[in-house]
C-alpha cells in the first residue's frame, strides 16, 4: 500500500439478509482514496453507493450481514477491526455526515451536548470544555450565534443550520476522512451551495479528506477530485473528475451525462432518460448488469461481466467497449 | 441571567396552561359530581331501606335527618353548595363517620400502595421492554412477550391468590415468616400486594417500551451516535433509552388511574384498610355519600395526577417545553 494512500478498498461485497433471501448490495468494489483529497461515489438509488460506505465502517448492523474484501484505512483493514478498535477509528478518524440532518441530530439532546459527546468519549474533554469546543466548531463551521446554538434543540434550526452543526460535529476530532452522504441533498439549492461552499473551505483548512455519496452530477463537477461511478452494486467507471465529464468512458456514465440538465439546454427540449431499471439484486445478472439499457450492448455483454479495463488518463471502465480485442477488432474494421 | 430570562418568558403561557386545565378539571369533576348523584337516585331503594322494616313514624324522622325527604333537585343543590364547602357529609351505614374522615383515614393506606404499585410497573415495563427490545425475536423476547399476554389475561385477583398461596409455601419452607400473607403494618405488608397490582400495568408498559425503543433503534439519529464512536451500551443509555421512555409518559396518567380504581380487589384480598374496600361497600348499601364522596374525591384526584403527568412530559421533552418559547 503506497504511503500517499488514507483508504483502499479492495472487492468489497455487502450480502443483506431480508426475509426473500440475500440482496448482493455491493459485488466487489474498488477504490483508493489519497489524503486530502475528494473522491465522488456517484449513481442512482438503490446502486449501493450509500451501502457501501456504511459497510466499510462497520455500521450495518443487519444480523447475518455478509461482508467480503478489505478496507484499509490507515494501513488498518477496518472490516477485520473489533467493535472497540472500530469505535476508536469512528467520530476520531474518520467523520460522518448524513442527508437529513433534522433526523440525525437525537431530538431530546442540545447541539452543544451532542457535539462534546464525541469530544468526550474520543479526547476525554468534560463536558464543560467539550461546549466550549463545540462553541468553537460550530464558528468555525460558519453557523451564526454559536453561542446560542450550543444551548438549542435541532427543531429550533433550519436544515442548512442543523448541516453545519453536523459538520461541525463530525470534524470534532480533526478526522482524516470525511464520509458525506448525499450532504446537501435534503437542502434547497441556495443552502445547498452554502454546505458545499463550507466543505470545500474547511478541505482547504484541515486538508481532510471527503469520501462524497451523491447523485448529483453538478455536485460531483464542483467537489471532486475523482469520480466513481457505480451501477447495481458494482464499479462501472471511475476517472478524474475532468476526464469524467469531458470523456465518459462506460455507456452508463454517458447516459448519466445525457441525463442532466445543464446551462445550454434549450427548454422546450425534452431532458433525456435512461430506459428501463436497474436489474433484481436477488439474482444479479452474470454480465453486464446495465446490459437490457445499454445502447451499445453487445452478445458478450449478456454473458460477462468484463474485468476492470484501462480507459485512458488512468481512468477505467468495466465495458467491453474498452477491451483491446474490441479496439483492435474496430481499429481493423476501420482501415 | 439568560436561562432566568427564558424561565420568566416561559412561565406566562405555562402558567395559563394549567390555570386552563383546572378549571376545565373543576367541571369534569362537577360533571361526575352530578351524574353519579342521580345515577345512585336512579338505582332502586335506598341507603335505609335494607334494614329491617322500620315503622313508617321512624323512616320519617330518619329521612328527614338525612334531608332524603326533600325534592330530588333540592337535594342536589344542598349537596353540591355542601361539597364546594369541602363536607361530603355523613355515612349512612357507619354511624356518627363523615366521609372526609373515611377518606382522610384510608386513602393513605390505598395512595401507599397505589404509589408502590406504580413505582414497580414503571420500572419493571421499562426494564422488561428494553430487554425485549434488546433481544428482539429472541428467547428472551419470546420468554417476556409470553408473560405480558398471561399477565394481561389473568385477572389480578388470580395472581393475588397465588402469591398469597406461594408466600405462605415460602414461609412453610424457611420456617420463618420471611413475608406476611395478608394485612396492613409497613413496607413488608406492602411489597407483595403492589407488585400484584401493579401488573397489569407493568404488562402494557413492557409491550409499551418494546415497541418504542425498537422505533427509537432504527431512528437516523441512532446512526449518527454509532458514527461518532460510542459503543452500543453508550449508544443505548444516552441515545435509546431516554427517548424510548418517553411515550411512556403519556400513558402514566391512565396508568395511575387504572391502578388506583383498581386497588380495590387487591385490599380486599390482603385486607388492607384501604379506600377501595369502602367505596365497593358503599355501592353495595347504596351509601349515599360515601359514594358520592369517594367517587368525586377519586375523580379529582385523577384529574390532578393526569395534569401533574402532562406538566412532567412537558418538562422532560424540550419540543414541548419549548413551543412557548419558539413562538416568542
Amino acid at each position: 500500500m503506497p504511503e500517499d494512500t488514507l483508504l483502499e478498498v479492495s472487492g468489497l461485497g455487502v450480502d443483506i439478509p431480508t426475509h426473500g433471501g440475500y440482496v448482493h448490495a455491493v459485488r466487489g468494489i474498488d477504490f483508493t482514496l489519497r489524503p486530502g483529497t475528494t473522491m465522488a461515489l456517484v449513481g442512482e438509488s438503490g446502486c449501493g453507493k450509500s451501502v457501501s460506505v456504511q459497510a466499510m465502517v462497520g455500521l450495518l448492523a443487519t444480523p447475518g450481514l455478509r461482508l467480503s474484501g478489505s478496507v484499509l484505512f490507515q494501513q488498518r483493514d477496518l472490516l477485520q477491526l473489533e467493535q472497540g478498535q472500530l469505535n476508536r477509528i469512528r467520530g476520531a478518524r474518520i467523520g460522518m455526515v448524513f442527508q437529513d440532518p433534522l433526523s440525525a441530530f437525537n431530538p431530546t439532546r442540545t447541539i452543544g451536548s451532542q457535539i462534546a459527546e464525541t469530544l468526550r468519549i474520543h479526547k476525554g474533554m468534560s463536558k464543560a470544555d467539550g461546549l466550549v469546543e463545540a462553541r468553537r466548531l460550530l464558528d468555525e463551521c460558519r453557523l451564526s450565534e454559536p453561542t446560542k446554538r450550543v444551548a438549542q434543540y435541532p427543531f429550533e434550526l433550519s436544515g442548512g443550520m442543523l448541516q453545519r452543526a453536523m459538520i461541525a460535529m463530525a470534524l470534532a476530532c480533526g478526522p482524516e476522512l470525511l464520509i458525506a452522504d448525499e450532504p446537501t441533498t435534503a437542502l434547497d439549492v441556495t443552502t445547498q451551495d452554502q454546505i458545499l461552499w463550507l466543505l470545500q473551505q474547511l478541505q482547504q483548512t484541515r486538508g481532510m479528506a471527503i469520501l462524497l455519496i451523491t447523485h448529483d452530477l453538478a455536485v460531483v463537477a464542483r467537489m471532486a477530485d475523482e469520480v466513481a461511478v457505480m451501477y447495481a452494486g458494482q464499479l462501472v467507471e471511475k476517472a478524474g473528475v475532468e476526464r469524467l465529464f469531458a470523456a465518459p468512458a462506460h455507456p452508463y456514465t454517458r447516459a448519466l451525462l445525457r441525463a442532466t440538465p445543464h446551462g445550454e439546454m434549450i427548454t422546450d427540449q425534452p431532458l433525456e432518460t435512461i430506459p428501463g431499471s436497474p436489474p433484481d439484486l436477488f439474482a444479479p445478472p452474470q454480465g453486464c448488469g446495465f446490459y437490457p439499457r445499454c445502447s451499445e450492448a453487445m452478445r458478450i455483454c449478456r454473458q460477462r461481466m468484463p474485468e476492470i479495463l484501462p480507459a485512458g488518463d488512468a481512468a477505467v471502465s468495466r465495458c467491453w467497449l474498452q477491451h483491446p480485442d474490441y479496439l483492435a477488432a474496430r481499429g481493423a474494421g476501420n482501415d | 441571567m439568560q436561562t432566568f430570562l427564558a424561565k420568566t418568558r416561559q412561565a406566562g403561557p405555562l402558567a395559563r396552561y394549567i390555570g386552563g386545565r383546572l378549571l376545565s378539571g373543576l367541571f369534569t369533576i362537577w360533571f361526575i359530581a352530578t351524574a353519579t348523584f342521580f345515577v345512585m337516585h336512579w338505582v332502586p331503594g335506598d341507603p335505609l331501606s335494607d334494614e329491617k322494616a322500620v315503622s313508617a313514624e321512624i323512616r320519617q324522622n330518619l329521612e328527614a335527618r338525612y334531608g332524603l325527604d326533600k325534592p330530588l333537585p333540592q337535594q342536589y343543590w344542598i349537596y353540591i353548595t355542601s361539597m364546594l364547602k369541602g363536607d361530603f357529609g355523613i355515612s349512612y351505614t357507619q354511624k356518627n363517620r363523615s366521609v372526609n374522615d373515611i377518606i382522610a383515614e384510608h386513602f393513605p393506606v390505598s395512595a401507599m400502595l397505589g404509589a408502590l404499585a406504580i413505582v414497580f410497573a414503571t420500572l419493571g415495563g421499562i426494564v422488561w421492554g428494553a430487554i425485549a427490545a434488546r433481544f428482539r425475536n429472541r428467547w428472551p423476547d419470546a420468554v417476556i412477550m409470553f408473560a405480558v399476554i398471561l399477565t394481561v389475561s389473568v385477572p389480578s385477583f388470580v395472581f393475588a391468590a397465588l402469591s398469597q398461596h406461594l408466600i405462605i409455601k415460602l414461609n412453610q419452607a424457611t420456617g420463618v415468616s420471611v413475608l406476611p400473607v395478608a394485612g396492613w403494618g409497613g413496607l413488608r405488608h406492602m411489597l407483595v400486594p403492589a407488585l400484584v397490582l401493579g401488573l397489569g400495568t407493568m404488562a402494557y408498559l413492557t409491550r409499551l417500551m418494546r415497541a418504542s425503543t425498537l422505533e427509537v433503534g432504527s431512528a437516523d439519529y441512532i446512526k449518527t451516535a454509532r458514527s461518532k464512536g460510542l459503543s452500543s451500551l453508550q449508544v443505548f443509555l444516552h441515545h435509546e433509552l431516554r427517548n424510548a421512555v418517553l411515550p411512556l409518559i403519556t400513558v402514566l396518567g391512565p396508568a395511575i388511574a387504572a391502578i388506583t380504581t383498581g386497588g380495590f380487589v387487591v385490599e380486599l384480598i390482603f385486607t388492607i384498610p384501604g379506600l377501595g374496600r369502602y367505596f365497593v361497600t358503599a355501592v353495595q348499601q347504596l351509601d349515599y355519600t360515601v359514594i358520592m364522596g369517594t367517587t368525586v374525591f377519586y375523580g379529582a384526584f385523577l384529574v390532578l395526577m393526569v395534569l401533574l403527568v402532562d406538566i412532567v412530559y412537558g418538562l422532560v421533552d424540550p419540543r414541548i417545553r419549548l413551543q412557548g418559547r419558539a413562538d416568542a
